[in-house]
């Protein structure tokens, strides 16, 4: 089932960006650029939601932040979906963590300051006990809607 | 002659529509599920509070009960 997903300030600022909220009417601000660098997925035990992120995964097997995506996803044109991760599957094991339950995924900037998109993964919530691996297929995440 | 070594773990292909799964140390599949859909929808009237279903929009067509 989809869902709704986008962080609520990245949701202003897209609206914002097109919409006549500027001075006489002019569109507003523009987007800020998100940093030129791979965005990272990242992953939570406890639920997203558009205000605020889940509790993020953390011990050994996972960086905090995220993981980097493999490379470039196709482009969206004339309103096509994106999917991801392009064109790798992405894996984290738990050496440890603090819960080994996975609820949510968030797709943030490389600096992981600005996060975009989120949700919870698709059958929800995941159990990944201690020494297992839980592994993202390629393109197994499919965004868009406008 | 014994061959000492460990043997390179070989995955399992991925089944077809599968999104993510879950694999053992040996690389067994645990549990498995589909792949995410996360959409984005721009309701007018959930955007603009409880009179923006309606305002009419030129060229848009306002849905019946």
């Amino acid at each position: 089932m989809p869902q709704v997903v986008i962080d609520a300030s990245r949701s202003s600022a897209m609206l914002n960006a097109n919409l006549p909220v500027g001075t006489s009417g002019n569109p507003g601000t523009q987007l800020a650029a998100l940093t030129a660098s791979p965005m990272k997925l990242k992953i939570t035990s406890t639920a997203s939601s558009n205000t605020a992120s889940g509790t993020e995964v953390s011990g050994t097997g996972y960086t905090a932040g995220g993981t980097v995506v493999p490379g470039a996803s196709t482009s969206s044109t004339a309103g096509s979906n994106v999917t991801l991760p392009n064109t790798a599957a992405i894996s984290w094991t738990n050496g440890g963590w603090a819960s080994s339950t996975v609820q949510s995924l968030e797709l943030q900037d490389n600096n992981a300051t600005t996060r975009v998109w989120y949700g919870n993964w698709n059958g929800a919530p995941i159990t990944v006990s201690n020494g297992n691996t839980f592994q993202v297929a390629a393109n197994a995440v499919t965004a868009g809607g406008f | 002659m014994h061959l000492l070594g460990v043997a390179k773990l070989v995955l399992p292909p991925w089944e077809p529509d599968q999104g993510w799964r879950v694999l053992d140390p040996d690389g067994h599949v645990v549990s498995a599920g589909p792949k995410t859909i996360i959409y984005a929808t721009i309701v007018f009237g959930q955007l603009y509070g409880t009179d923006g279903d309606s305002v009419p929009l030129i060229g848009m067509k306002q849905e019946q009960p």
